[in-house]
């Protein structure tokens, strides 16, 4: 039909004639070095063509899609000239037959589907294929290099995004106004109002403004006194003397960790199944508390939560002698995490590890880089290798609890305990000279014989094969019985010394590859020493051998020894020789997991060699032993009948103590053998002549040990005697002995004020790192190449390459330096932004944890910059920041709306006002306590469980006193299963991901909390009684005090009449005469109701 | 008070438009916590008794059950039989669910994520492991709209026992507040704060006293439609106290009915899950749109389903407390002829092993996600029907494998909701319950 039209053949002609004489030129000119005009056709494809066809096209038609759309190959020239179905996608100029265009265009078909490409791209196009579609792709590139080339394509356009750019240097646009200081944040808010034709509010009035900024730097209500004298004061500094008050008050720090705290899903347990205790979480709040309050820059905060455990020189708190840094990589075990380890669940690590990412990333960056898990990033520069680079990071630290004390916080006490115990030694051995010397004796040791054979290693072996004979045959026996075990001691040690391949020693001192934790490991112990019990009737239970023994002088001390990991280890099998109590364990924890299963209880107090299996049969696996104390072990108390039922009071109780000597490798099956070494200096003497001689023998075998004991050079071998010994009656171990029983007194009464070890939950670099292997599709079943170790290229100031990391450690303290990195546009930024979102309810970029595409843009990008300069200048301080806002002519605009205002900007985001909001869930609580009176304004401490109507002692749900004995809320306890169920109601967020702006719901259930709720009413109550007990005065001077304690201001004439009448028709319902109505507990408890009732109460304007 | 509902009806939440003509208008999800056995309820398989200590090899070894080559066969030790007219196999440990065998249409291919309580509860409650996404309950609220202003859409009937993955099972996550479920207890008070701590008058003066302070306070500031908002929730709640309490309250109940349901039941735990099923059907006649029923924990299981051991003892335990309340529930609502217009779901959030380490009186079964079983009553579902099927011994789906997907999208299409155009702007996309997976079984339907 075309031939039969004139018009469209000349046309065709036309198109054909052109193409020709350009292919002609093409070739002509390819054959020779490419001319000027060539290599500029070829930029021009570069880049115009190729990014388009990249980034738009090679997604369904490329050899990257398994089933190419229509059969369209547009990787290559050859590909676009052949075409598809429908035809050639290209031929060279010819515009008509290039059915690109017209599908571009959407013409014929819509390329790309749903999204028309803009008309310039399309016109490049058009150019392109006119000038000869010049395409040096002679073959389609391999997958990898393409999916290379077009992820470069999207990075190098995604890059480009505005939170990615370097701060910029802007200085404040120039705008007058009279009553605006033109300084600071506020001619950048005046600049944009007055473009957008809108004026600022009034200032808000001084009873506005004291009640906003009491809450905004501490969450509390503002004192009547203070508020009556800031009313009053005329001095022109009075504002800014106001806001050094707030930012000097001590609940500044917990106002503003409360804040942090929803951005690093604070919680005080695990959730999941069965809400295990987040060990040592509420420490972490409170060294947000004191950091905040000691206005500690955040770029020091950034770099102890990320890597505070590897700090040079880490920030330490001499008062409280806390090693602060360690605290903050807490940071990293906040959020749920689920019980078990990935050799029973594939998963429960990586499920971890991108809970550690997703919060990481969203914390500090603003980035989603937990979307980068199963695919590269669909909008960000993100990639998936990155995400496994970044996982890398974090799997190579072991997830561990720290013990978090200074090392000499009990010093002097331990000292003299040291000195105590000396004296001890040498008094029991003093005793224990006489009683052998009593004790063995021929009647005694005869009396002792058990019926039955006893084994060769019992301390009365000997004796029991030969007391039953005369003296005349005693000697031969004898022989024959030293001969036995001579030789059974010659042969177990030549077994021993062919199986075992000893891998630590700690009676020699600490063991490379070995990792100790905590003051109760400080340095081994020598043969010999021993825990003083700290109750009971008994001074002792046994001798400890050589090595680590983290009760030496307190069992509440704690103590983590850890083992290099058992991929390390040749042999399949290890045994450790150990003793230990009080619910120490030894946990085999299995990639990292944190409340791994693999755990049992030591209830010994004699050593035993504990075998272990170095699981050969998954050596890609990061597996290691580690034995703990109590406060060691992340996952104690574990989840309800994990290996024992546990009382309230083994819970709770600091004491627990483990020992361990050596560690010897071997095979599978092979247990190390008693080599009865103790026994030889016993069997060395000529035999006995007579059961009397024996006797003697015994005694001076035994007095030998007794004295090296001493004098401190027993050995392992005098050890196992001894504690033999300790198991007969032989020998004095009460504590009410009259010689010892001063020491064991003053002993136990030092180690009473001994202060229990602190510890948390944390990451610990104990291995060279590790890369971890890229997860196909997010699979852990489809496992790729490992990745190296590092951080987002887009990040990175030069970096090419993913920004790999060099160092062979995890690469977390590369990471703190690659977030602290002046040209790291981020960090700074969002943290900035999130000050301004908790100062005002809404941030210059309305999405505090999302500064991708997903996210917001930002209302005044100028602002946010200069903000974020003046910030880093000022050395990171939140304090400073905090000034600076609070003290603009922008932050003390009132609530009220110009009428223009709302058409213009209804969503208030050039600040034509200052916004009302709800209070936070904490702030309505602690509110209410604070104005009934209630409230305790301690700082610090373990978290209160939250009131609750039904307990549940499995999931350890327990209820605590309605009122959580007045603290704040910030001390309540976060339960993930079952969250404070007030606080819930008014939004706290839940804790699993990382929160950077709160909902605010408005919900009927509000409303019946606050109408009936126990808590609510109790504080109605006791503010009730409070009123009531007022003596004097009258029915309006007791509402303009109801006013001044809840909303911070005088009530108006009309309220006044309002609220008269309300308390007399109360009074009435109440039954309640004229007289008595002043001191009426209801009235005065139904009109403090109300008032918590009020949205005024609730709400800050 | 006129004034109220004229306030009421402004700022109500109008039942909003489905997006085809629906079949049914509510949902009962009776949920078997902690994973009822397919082999010994509805997937009736005599092999495992001939093959009974055999050990299970190395060819049934699966990550989604808690498997290892030497676990041996174990057979149900309850009798099964076919009931009613269609034949359908249903065991003995559910006498009164086998005596309305024709009601059901039973799914016996449902293959799940992972064998662990908290992953699969997320995942049958908000189609994803990890939860931190809209309850099922909460996207049918938000999808239909309240039948009746003073109740909400989505009602969690709770047996003093909150199942794995906690509150965040019934919570509306990103979809707005109003539609998480509201907690209804057996035992005590039935919804938290809902009995009125102050004498009727006295409320009322207070309310009045608010009405007029918060007003002017509105009138002062930016937000006002935030604080009116609050303002009628706080008289939406004052109704609460009296609508909430007249649906728990079953006294007015005929004879007949409370022995049909077990109220009087010797057994404490039956008496009061029997009570949250009748307070089921009563939500079904005000116009609640999903209503879920949890089952009580009577041991210290990790949950009430989860027989690691003793599963004879505590099978029949579980089933005695709920199965003669989940019976009367569909009997009762077919005689008032709401089955129709009401899907009634009786699933656990996995099935369990058909193996186990040692065979005895006391052996248990253990986790398994690797084709099990749930069934589906009413709201134009097949009855005596049966979809899948896993091998001989109940171990593995085999055919027509279906994932919770499915069965969520099934559901909305019978509620005349699109899987795919029932979506929520967040975290600037337009998310689903369903995310990428679903598709409406079509064979589980009645023409």
């Amino acid at each position: 039909m075309g031939l039969q039209d004139p018009a469209r053949r000349s046309a065709t002609i036309t198109g054909l004639i052109v193409p020709l004489i350009l292919l002609l030129q093409v070739t002509v000119l390819a054959a020779d070095e490419p001319s000027a005009d060539q290599a500029a056709r070829l930029e021009f494809f570069e880049k115009k063509i190729r990014p388009v066809l990249v980034l738009h096209c090679y997604e369904c038609h490329s050899v990257l899609s398994k089933e190419p759309k229509g059969e369209l190959l547009l990787d290559s020239r050859p590909g676009m000239q052949k075409g598809g179905e429908s035809g050639p996608a290209v031929v060279p100029g010819n515009l008509e037959k290039s059915l690109l265009v017209a599908a571009m265009k959407h013409e014929s078909l819509e390329m790309p589907p749903k999204k028309k490409l803009p008309a310039a791209v399309i016109q490049d196009f058009v150019s392109w294929i006119k000038a000869g579609a010049v395409d040096p792709r002679d073959e389609p590139a391999s997958p990898q290099a393409l999916s290379r080339e077009l992820w470069e394509a999207a990075f190098q356009q995604r890059i480009g995004w505005w939170s990615l750019q370097p701060l910029a240097d802007v200085d404040p646009p120039q705008v007058n106004r009279s009553g605006w200081s033109g300084v600071s944040i506020d001619p950048f808010i005046l600049g944009k109002l007055t473009q957008a034709g809108l004026d600022p509010a009034e200032p808000a009035s001084r009873q506005v403004l004291i009640r906003r900024l009491s809450y905004a730097l501490t969450g509390l209500p503002p004192r009547p006194q203070h508020v009556k004298a800031f009313v009053e004061d005329k001095s022109a500094d009075a504002w800014a003397r106001l806001v050094e008050h707030y930012l000097e008050s001590a609940h500044f720090g917990e106002r503003w960790a409360r804040h942090w705290m929803d951005v690093v899903r604070y919680t005080d347990t695990y959730g999941y199944e069965w809400d295990v205790t987040a060990k040592g979480s509420w420490r972490y709040r409170d060294y947000l508390v004191r950091a905040f309050n000691a206005d500690i820059g955040f770029d020091q905060l950034a770099r102890e939560q990320i890597a505070g455990d590897l700090l040079p020189n880490p920030r330490v708190n001499l008062e409280k002698q806390l090693n602060e840094s360690l605290i903050g990589v807490m940071f990293y075990q906040l959020g749920e995490k689920r019980h078990g380890d990935s050799s029973s669940f594939e998963g429960i690590h990586q499920e971890m590890l991108d809970n550690k990412i997703d919060a990481f990333s969203k914390a500090f960056q603003a980035i989603t880089i937990s979307c980068a898990r199963c695919h590269d990033h669909k909008l960000d520069p993100v990639s998936q290798k990155e995400y496994y680079a970044l996982a890398g990071v974090f799997m190579s630290s072991r997830w561990v609890a720290n013990a978090v004390d200074l090392p000499n916080r009990n010093q002097a006490l331990n000292q003299q305990l040291r000195e105590i115990k000396n004296e001890l030694r040498r008094a029991l051995a003093e005793l224990w000279r006489k009683d052998l010397a009593r004790n063995i004796q021929v009647t005694t040791l005869d009396k002792i014989q058990p019926p039955g054979p006893l084994p060769v290693e019992d301390i009365n072996h000997v004796w029991q094969q030969v007391y039953q004979l005369e003296d005349e045959q005693l000697a031969a026996k004898w022989k024959i019985v030293a001969s036995n075990i001579q030789q059974q001691s010659k042969e177990r040690s030549e077994k021993n010394r062919q199986d075992l391949t000893v891998l630590a020693d700690f009676s020699q001192g600490h063991v490379a590859g070995w990792n100790v934790d905590g003051d109760g490991v400080a340095e081994p112990i020598v043969a010999g020493d021993f825990q003083v019990l700290p109750t009971g009737d008994q001074v002792l239970q046994a001798l400890h051998l050589g090595g680590y023994l983290t009760a030496s002088l307190s069992s509440k001390s704690t103590g983590a020894l850890r083992s290099p990991l058992l991929n390390t280890i040749e042999q399949p099998a290890i045994s450790v020789l150990a003793s230990g109590g009080n619910y120490a364990a030894h946990r085999r924890v299995i990639d990292n997991a944190f409340l791994c299963e693999k755990q049992s209880y030591l209830d010994k107090a004699r050593y035993q060699w504990l075998p272990f299996t170095t699981y050969k049969n998954m050596p890609q696996r990061r597996i290691f032993v580690e034995f703990v104390t109590k406060g060691s072990n992340p996952n104690f108390p574990p989840r309800w009948g994990l290996g024992a039922r546990l009382s309230k009071q083994a819970m709770s109780d600091p004491r627990s103590w483990f020992a361990v000597s050596k560690v010897v490798a071997h095979q599978a099956g092979v247990k190390p053998l008693d080599e009865l070494k103790r026994f030889l200096p016993l069997l060395k003497e000529q035999p006995p002549t007579s059961k009397q001689a024996a006797a003697v023998q015994y005694r001076q075998w035994l007095l030998a040990a007794v004295d090296r004991w001493a004098a401190g050079t027993a050995e392992d071998d005098d050890i196992i005697l001894l504690n033999n010994l300790l198991l007969t009656p032989w020998i004095t171990k009460a504590a009410s002995h009259p010689t010892l029983e001063p020491l064991v007194t003053r002993y136990r009464q030092v180690e009473s004020q001994v202060q229990p070890a602190r510890t948390v939950n944390g990451m610990a670099d104990l291995d060279e790192g590790v890369d971890y292997r890229l997860h196909h599709r997010g699979s852990y079943y489809q496992l790729g190449d490992p990745v190296r170790r590092g951080y987002l290229r887009a990040l990175t100031s030069g970096a090419e390459e993913p920004g790999t990391f060099t160092s062979d450690e995890s690469g977390r303290l590369e990471l703190a330096e690659r977030i602290l990195d002046p040209q790291n546009p981020l960090t700074a930024r969002v943290y900035v932004n999130r000050v301004w979102h908790w100062l005002f309810g809404q941030g210059l970029v309305d999405t505090p944890n999302n500064f991708g595409q997903l996210g917001g843009r930002p209302s005044h990008p100028e602002l946010l910059d200069w903000l974020t300069s003046r910030f880093v200048e000022d050395g990171w301080s939140t304090k400073k920041l905090v000034r600076r806002i609070v003290l603009s002519q922008t932050w003390q605009q009132s609530g009220r709306l110009s009428s223009r205002a709302p058409a213009v900007d209804p969503r208030n985001r050039l600040l034509h006002h200052f916004p009302t909001r709800r209070l936070e869930a904490e702030a309505i609580r602690d509110s209410m306590l604070a104005v009934s009176g209630r409230l305790d304004a301690t700082l610090y401490g373990p978290p209160t469980d939250p009131y609750r109507t039904a307990e549940d002692e499995t999931k350890r749900l327990f209820s605590g006193p309605l009122d959580g004995n007045g603290r704040r809320s910030l001390y309540t306890k976060v339960t993930i299963m079952e969250p404070p169920k007030f606080l819930l109601t008014f939004n706290q967020p839940k804790p699993k991901i990382p929160t950077g702006k709160r909902d605010v719901t408005n919900t009927p259930i509000q409303a019946l909390t606050l109408l009936n709720d126990p808590f609510v009413r109790g504080q109605a109550h006791v503010w009730g009684k409070r009123l009531a007990a007022i003596e004097g005065g009258d029915v309006r001077g007791r509402i303009r005090q109801v006013f001044q304690a809840a909303y911070a201001r005088d009530p108006g004439a009309m309220e006044i009449l309002r609220w008269e009448k309300a308390v007399h028709d109360l009074a009435r319902l109440h039954g309640v005469s004229d007289g008595k109505l002043l001191a009426s507990n209801e009235v005065w408890t139904d009109i403090a109701h109300a008032v918590f009732n009020t949205k005024e109460f609730i709400y800050v304007r | 008070m006129l004034a109220f509902s004229s306030m009421l009806a402004r700022s109500g939440h109008a039942a909003q438009q489905p997006h085809h003509a629906p079949r049914a208008k509510h949902v009962i999800f009776c949920f078997m916590d902690g994973g009822p056995s397919h082999v010994d309820t509805f997937d009736y398989k005599p092999q495992l008794k001939k093959q009974e200590g055999k050990a299970i090899g190395q060819e049934n070894v699966s990550i989604l059950s808690q498997s290892s080559a030497a676990r041996v066969w174990f057979g149900s030790p309850w009798n099964f039989s076919r009931r009613g007219e269609s034949g359908l196999w249903v065991s003995d440990l559910l006498p009164g669910i086998a005596s309305i065998a024709d009601e059901l249409c039973v799914v016996r291919s449902l293959v799940g994520k992972q064998p662990l309580h908290g992953q699969q509860a997320l995942l049958m409650h908000t189609g994803r492991e990890t939860g931190r996404a809209p309850s099922f309950g909460s996207w049918v609220s938000y999808g239909l709209g309240s039948e009746n202003e003073n109740l909400p859409g989505y009602v969690l009937l709770n047996n003093d026992w909150i199942p794995n993955g906690g509150f965040e099972n019934f919570a509306s996550a990103y979809l707005p507040a109003n539609h998480g479920a509201m907690m209804v207890r057996a035992k005590g008070t039935p919804v938290d704060n809902i009995v009125p701590q102050d004498k009727l008058a006295i409320q009322r003066r207070k309310l009045d006293l608010l009405q007029l302070q918060d007003r002017s306070f509105a009138g002062q500031v930016a937000n006002e439609a935030a604080i009116e908002s609050a303002i009628v929730n706080h008289e939406k709640a004052f109704l609460m106290q009296s609508s909430i309490p007249g649906i728990a309250d079953v006294s007015g109940e005929t004879e007949q009915t409370r022995r049909l349901y077990g109220l009087d039941s010797k057994d404490e735990y039956k008496r009061h899950y029997s009570l949250q099923c009748l307070r089921a059907r009563r939500l079904v006649e005000r116009g609640v749109r999903f209503i879920e029923i949890t089952c009580p924990l009577t041991h210290s299981n990790n949950s009430p389903w989860d027989q690691h051991g003793n599963l004879v003892k505590y099978h029949n335990q579980n089933a005695m407390i709920t199965d003669q309340g989940v019976t009367a529930l569909i009997l009762d609502l077919k005689q008032r002829g709401l089955l129709d217009e009401t899907i009634v779901v009786w699933a656990g959030e996995m099935g369990r092993t058909p193996h186990t380490p040692r065979v005895s009186a006391t052996a248990g079964r253990d986790h398994h996600v690797n084709g099990y079983s749930l069934f589906i009553a009413g709201g134009g579902f097949q009855g005596g029907t049966v979809y899948g099927q896993t091998d001989e011994f109940g171990n593995a789906a085999v055919e027509n494998k279906l994932m919770i997907q499915d069965v969520h999208a099934t559901i909305l299409h019978q509620l005349g909701l699109d899987h795919e155009q029932l979506t929520f702007r967040f975290g600037g996309r337009d998310v689903s319950l369903t995310d990428v997976h679903g598709h409406v079984v079509k064979p589980l339907l009645s023409s």
